[in-house]
């Protein structure tokens, strides 16, 4: 908090600085001209001078260079404009001071200085300054601190779009492992979903011979060949509104009426099983003779849902389940062998052929019939 | 109001109040402040009055005027009244633009001078 007092007389500056120094301004620098006082600020080159300045006291008629035009170089450098300049004079003409002012100037005092006056008018500009100092920090403050704010909310921003996009991957990948409103439930942190479906039709399909053929064929190309035929099941099952359940092996498990129940659910999955058929005739094993599949239906009761812990699958249990299963595996290839219960269903719209009776384990023997066609 | 049958008491020469007002910013490990203050008057006014005497020989009243105007700041500083009011004359004189008549106030201000010198010599006078 230093004081710089600019005057070419000895006398006028030991004076102020007694003046000043008696009321406790101890950190007084002088200048015997304007170039002096400009080194002492740094004005042109580096400061020599301590370099906060607080107040300047610059008497206005010095030889060289006079203190109005010292006061506007001293205005018109950025770095220095803030600091208050009191003009020393003896003049107490109107338009010297007149020139002061527009000089920039923020106040004067007469030689001879009356001590009172001085020390109110240093006090006050001491004041100014300091206030002008403490408004600057905090405004600087502020700005940095709202700096770091959008900062921080661009980091935010940013996270929460990588969030977004981590759930919607986690989304895809859930939805494509569980139908969209079992997935909610989950989400929703139901523990164990098992639901009754009184009246849904369950659909198992298989390659014949498989087992034969994966002996003879690279692995490789067998899994190819599965991952073709599947994929053009499931945009079939998604076609017919059907459930795909999973794949085991070189079985198809697909279901109609759940999660949403429909009415037409048997009729939809022989749609489905015509298609199928119709969509591997003509293909080609790899070892060049025609791929088969053999497919059965059932329809009746089940139960649906999610359990255990790890691996979730949206699964069906039931005897329902079983008898499709059985009604495949008991199947003559390339035919859609179907229970009694599901041609009940279809009868009116589907054309089939009685197959008699088969023997189904743990049930006997049932009547069964082969999907032909739609009528 | 100068009378050479009477010593010359120099009185008048200085206002003793502002001068001895300024021993009231005397710091107390710091020499004299008076007596520095005068001493610098003293060093600091013959080259001003070297420069008001030089701005009127060259006829040039803004020299005048700036020379008059240091002078009497300073004498101002230390009550040397009579000095600072034949200053502010000069000064005046500079800003109306002309240097006549400037001579006659010189010579004044430099015996005025002369006789400030021998009052802050010889110091105020005690009571009697």
């Amino acid at each position: 908090m230093s004081i710089l007092i600019v005057d070419d007389s000895a006398g006028s500056r030991l004076l102020l600085s007694s003046i000043l120094k008696a009321a406790g301004y101890k950190e007084l620098v002088t200048a015997e001209s304007a170039q002096g006082a400009f080194e002492r600020l740094g004005l042109n080159g580096p400061a020599t001078g301590p370099w906060d300045v607080n107040l300047i006291l610059m008497d206005i008629s010095m030889p060289d260079m006079d203190g109005i035009e010292a006061c506007c170089r001293i205005k018109a450098d950025a770095r220095l404009q803030d600091i208050p300049i009191i003009m020393v004079t003896a003049s107490t003409e109107t338009e010297d001071l007149q020139l002061a002012f527009t000089a920039g100037a923020m106040d004067y005092i007469n030689k001879p200085p009356n001590k009172v006056e001085l020390l109110a008018r240093v006090r006050s500009a001491l004041e100014l300054k300091h206030e002008m100092d403490r408004r600057k920090e905090v405004t600087q403050q502020l700005q940095e601190s709202n700096l770091r704010l959008e900062e921080a909310l661009a980091s935010l921003d940013e996270k929460h779009r990588q969030l977004l996009e981590e759930q919607g991957k986690s989304e895809r990948l859930l939805l494509n492992i569980l139908p969209q409103p079992i997935a909610e439930r989950l989400k929703q942190s139901e523990g164990v979903i098992a639901d009754n479906f009184p009246d849904v039709t369950v659909l198992f399909a298989d390659i014949v011979d498989f087992t034969k053929l994966s002996a003879r064929v690279p692995p490789a190309d067998v899994v190819a060949m599965l991952n073709d035929v599947f994929s053009k099941f499931d945009q079939l099952a998604e076609k017919h509104g059907l459930e795909k359940i999973k794949t085991i092996g070189d079985a198809y498990m697909v279901v109609g009426g759940l999660p949403t129940p429909r009415p037409d659910h048997a009729e939809a999955v022989a749609d489905m099983a015509l298609d199928m058929r119709g969509a591997v005739a003509g293909r080609l094993r790899a070892t060049g003779s025609l791929l088969t599949v053999r497919i059965g239906i059932n329809t009746g009761p089940v139960i649906a849902g999610v359990i255990g812990t790890k691996k979730f699958i949206y699964d069906l249990w039931g005897d329902t389940v079983n008898i499709a299963s059985r009604m495949e595996s008991l199947g003559a290839p390339a035919g859609i062998q179907v229970t009694a219960a599901t041609y009940e269903r279809l009868r009116d719209r589907y054309l089939f052929e009685r197959r008699g009776t088969v023997q189904v384990k743990g049930k006997g023997e049932m009547v069964t019939y082969q999907l032909v066609g739609r009528k | 109001m100068e009378n050479d049958n009477q010593p010359d008491d120099l009185q008048d020469a200085i206002d003793w109040a502002v001068l001895n007002g300024l021993r009231e910013f005397q710091a107390e490990d710091e020499p004299d402040l008076v007596q520095e203050l005068v001493g610098l008057f003293k060093r600091e006014a013959p080259p001003q009055i070297e420069a008001i005497r030089a701005a009127i020989t060259a006829g040039d009243a803004e020299r005048l005027r700036k020379a008059a105007h240091s002078l009497k700041g300073s004498s101002a500083n230390l009550g040397v009244r009579l000095v600072s009011a034949l200053g502010a004359d000069l000064e005046q004189k500079g800003r109306s633009g002309t240097v006549e008549g400037a001579d006659a106030l010189l010579a004044q201000l430099e015996r005025e001078y002369a006789r400030a010198c021998r009052a802050l010599d010889a110091g105020p006078r005690g009571p009697a």
